[in-house]
C-alpha cells in the first residue's frame, strides 16, 4: 500500500464522515429550533388519509414475484461484474478467448432470462388469468 | 515514503474538497428545486413560483427555513431508531461520488482506476435507504412504496451496469479520468447510441423520478415510502434525490457526453467547466422535461420494461461491442 | 511514521468491532430485519477489511454483491415469506441441535485448516498489487472455470426457486 492510496482512503474516510455530518445537522437544528407544542394523540397515528389504521402494515406478506426478480437480479449482478475486471484487460487477451467468454457468460444469463421468460416470471396477476 | 511531509497540504486540499461539495449539494438541490418548479409551470403554461423575490427566486431558501423550522412528527408506530436512520443513510454517501467526477482537467478530487464502479456503488446506497425508510414506516402506503422502489431499482441498474461495461470494453479503464480521454477523437454518443439511451432513461427510473416514480406516486400511494416523514426529514431524502439525479447525469456527461470536452469558450480553464456543467444541466432539464411531459407508467409495465426490452437489448448491446472492439 | 501506525491499527480494530458487532445483532435481533440490517453491517465492516487489505476494487464488489444484491435477495425472502413481525423462535433443542452442531462443527474445522495451510504474509510487506487489472488478469486466466460455475450454480437456482413458484401456484389453483 503505497502512499497516494492512502491519501485515496483518506480523503474517502474525510468525505464519508463529514457526508454524516451534513445529513445530521440539519436534524440537529431541525431539534433545536423546531415549534413545541402540544400535538394530539391523532397526530401520531399512522397515516391512512384520514381513517382509522387498519392492522399494522408489517403483518402482510408480498408476492413471490419480488423474490424471483430479486433472485435473478442477484444472478446478472455477480455475472456481470465478473465481467467488469476482465473488461480492463480485454485488449490484452487473444480475441477468440475474450469474445467466447463474453459469449459464455452472457449465453448463461440470457438462458435464465429466456427460461424465466417462458416461465410466465414476467406475467403479472391480472394477465395470470388469461394465461 | 515519509508520509509526514505528505500530509499537510493534502488536509487542506482535503479540507476545501469537503466544504465544496458539501456546499454544492446544498446549493444544487435548491437550484433543482427552483429550476423544476419554474419549469413545471412553464410545462403547465403557467408562471410556477413568482411571489418570493423577483420571478420567485427566493422560493426555495424560503422553503429550506420553513422545512427545517417544522415539527418532526414521529408516528407510534414506527420502528424506532430505523425511522431515524434512513434519512441519514439516504443523505450521508451523497458527498462521495463527487470525489471521482471530472469537472475539468484539473479540478477533480481523485482519480481512482474504478472511478466509475465506486459511483455506481454509491449511487446503490440509496435503495437501501428508501427500503428501510418504508419498512420502518410501518405504513401500508409507505411498505408498497418500499417493495416497488427495490424491485424498480434492481431492475432497472443491471442496464446501467451492462452500459457502463460497454463502454469499459472500449477504454479498458474505469477511471473517469481515462474514459473521458478515450473520447478524444468521438464521443461516445455516436458509437454506442443505444448504451446512451438505455443508461439515460435507467438513470431516471433509479432516481425514482417520473414516468418512473411508482415509489412515490401520489395518485395511489400519498406519497410513498416518506409518507411518515415530515419536515427537515422529508427534505433530507428531496436533497438525496437531487444530489443522486446530479451524480447520474455526471455519470452519463462523462461516459457518452465526452464530459468536459467541447468547443472552446474564450474563458480560459474555466471554459472546460462550463462545457462539463452545461451537459449536466442539460441532461437534468431533460429529466424535468421528461417528468412534466410523460404520464406515470403501471407497476408491471415498468418491471416489464426494464426486464423485457432494455436488458436484452443491453445484452445483445453488450455482446456486438465485444466482438466489434475485437474485430476492428 | 509511529503516530499513523496507531491509527492504522484503531482503524483495524474498528473494523473488527463491526464486523463481528454486525454479526452479533444478526443472530441476536428479534426481527427479521434487524437482523439483516446486522448481517449487511457485516458486510460493510468485511468491505472496509478489504480495503485495509488494499483491495479497493474488491471491496466495492463485496458492497455492491453482498451489501447490495445479497440483502436484497434477503429481504424479499423475508418480505414473502413470514411476516417480518414474527419473532424468530430461537429453539437449540431436539433435531435443530442435531443439525446445527455439526454443521458449525464442520464450517470451524474448514476455515481452521484453510488458516492453518495459508502463509500469510503482513499487508504491508506484500509487494503485489491488487489493482483492476490484475484482478481481471488472475480470473480470465487462473480461475475462469470457477466464476463459469458460479454462474451455472446461480442460474440453476433461479431456475429452482421459479420451479418452486409455479409448483406453488398450480397447487393453489393458479393464484
Amino acid at each position: 500500500m503505497n502512499d497516494k492510496i492512502l491519501i485515496d482512503y483518506m480523503y474517502i474516510g474525510l468525505f464519508f464522515l463529514c457526508g454524516i455530518a451534513a445529513a445530521g445537522a440539519p436534524i440537529l437544528i431541525s431539534l433545536l429550533v423546531r415549534p413545541r407544542t402540544k400535538i394530539s394523540q391523532r397526530t401520531l397515528q399512522t397515516y391512512e388519509c384520514g381513517n382509522i389504521p387498519f392492522g399494522q402494515s408489517w403483518d402482510f406478506r408480498h408476492g413471490i414475484g419480488f423474490y424471483l426478480y430479486a433472485l435473478m437480479f442477484l444472478a446478472f449482478e455477480v455475472d456481470v461484474l465478473y465481467l467488469y475486471p476482465v473488461a480492463t484487460v480485454f485488449h490484452k487477451v487473444p480475441a477468440f478467448r475474450a469474445v467466447g467468454l463474453f459469449v459464455v457468460f452472457l449465453g448463461i444469463l440470457a438462458l435464465g432470462l429466456i427460461y424465466a421468460w417462458r416461465k410466465g416470471v414476467f406475467l403479472w396477476t391480472s394477465e395470470k388469468k388469461i394465461y | 515514503m515519509d508520509i509526514l511531509s505528505n500530509i499537510p497540504p493534502h488536509l487542506f486540499r482535503m479540507i476545501i474538497a469537503v466544504a465544496v461539495v458539501l456546499g454544492f449539494v446544498f446549493a444544487n438541490a435548491t437550484v433543482m428545486g427552483y429550476l423544476e418548479r419554474k419549469l413545471a409551470g412553464r410545462f403547465q403554461r403557467r408562471l410556477g413560483p413568482m411571489e418570493v423575490g423577483w420571478h420567485g427566486i427566493l422560493q426555495m431558501p424560503v422553503d429550506g427555513i420553513k422545512l427545517i423550522a417544522k415539527q418532526l412528527i414521529v408516528p407510534d408506530n414506527v420502528a424506532g431508531i430505523l425511522f431515524y436512520v434512513a434519512p441519514l443513510i439516504a443523505m450521508s454517501p451523497v458527498a462521495l461520488p463527487f470525489l471521482v467526477i471530472p469537472f475539468a482537467p484539473g479540478l477533480q478530487v481523485i482519480d481512482l482506476d474504478v472511478g466509475a464502479i465506486f459511483v455506481l456503488t454509491m449511487i446503490s446506497f440509496n435503495t437501501v435507504a428508501v427500503f428501510l425508510a418504508g419498512w420502518s414506516s410501518n405504513n401500508n402506503y409507505a411498505m408498497i412504496g418500499a417493495m416497488r422502489a427495490v424491485a424498480q431499482n434492481i431492475a432497472y441498474e443491471i442496464p446501467i451496469l451492462l452500459s457502463v461495461l460497454a463502454i469499459g470494453l472500449m477504454t479498458n479503464t474505469f477511471s473517469m479520468k481515462g474514459i473521458i480521454e478515450a473520447q478524444k477523437s468521438i464521443w461516445f454518443i455516436i458509437v454506442q447510441p443505444a448504451a446512451f439511451i438505455m443508461m439515460f432513461i435507467c438513470s431516471i427510473a433509479e432516481t425514482n423520478r417520473a414516468p418512473f416514480d411508482l415509489p412515490e406516486a401520489e395518485s395511489e400511494l400519498t406519497a410513498g415510502f416518506h409518507t411518515e416523514y415530515s419536515g427537515i426529514a422529508f427534505s433530507l431524502f428531496m436533497i438525496a434525490e437531487y444530489t443522486y439525479m446530479f451524480v447520474n447525469c455526471c455519470l452519463v456527461a462523462t461516459l457518452f457526453l465526452g464530459g468536459w470536452k467541447g468547443i472552446p469558450l474564450p474563458f480560459g480553464d474555466y471554459s472546460s467547466c462550463i462545457w462539463f456543467f452545461a451537459k449536466v444541466y442539460f441532461l437534468m432539464f431533460v429529466i424535468v422535461w421528461c417528468r412534466w411531459t410523460f404520464p406515470r407508467v403501471r407497476f408491471d409495465q415498468l418491471m416489464n420494461f426494464a426486464w423485457k426490452y432494455l436488458i436484452p437489448f443491453s445484452l445483445v448491446n453488450l455482446l456486438i461491442t465485444a466482438i466489434l472492439v475485437k474485430l476492428l | 511514521m509511529h503516530f499513523y501506525q496507531i491509527i492504522a491499527e484503531i482503524i483495524f480494530w474498528l473494523l473488527v468491532l463491526i464486523t463481528i458487532g454486525g454479526g452479533f445483532l444478526a443472530i441476536g435481533a428479534r426481527m427479521l430485519i434487524h437482523s439483516l440490517m446486522g448481517l449487511s453491517i457485516t458486510f460493510l465492516g468485511v468491505a472496509g477489511l478489504y480495503i485495509y487489505l488494499g483491495s479497493f476494487f474488491i471491496s466495492l464488489l463485496q458492497v455492491l454483491i453482498y451489501g447490495g444484491a445479497i440483502c436484497i435477495v434477503l429481504v424479499f425472502g423475508i418480505m414473502v415469506g413470514y411476516t417480518p413481525r414474527q419473532i424468530v423462535e430461537t429453539r437449540i433443542r431436539g433435531e435443530n441441535l442435531l443439525l446445527a452442531v455439526p454443521t458449525c462443527g464442520l464450517a470451524v474445522a474448514l476455515l481452521y485448516f484453510a488458516i492453518r495451510r495459508t502463509g500469510w504474509v503482513p499487508a504491508a510487506q506484500r509487494l503485489a498489487d491488487y489493482s483492476i487489472e490484475r484482478v481481471g488478469h488472475t480470473l480470465l486466466y487462473d480461475f475462469c472455470l470457477g466464476f463459469e460455475l458460479i454462474s451455472l450454480l446461480l442460474l440453476v437456482g433461479m431456475i429452482g426457486a421459479i420451479i418452486v413458484v409455479n409448483s406453488q401456484e398450480e397447487e393453489s389453483g393458479g393464484q
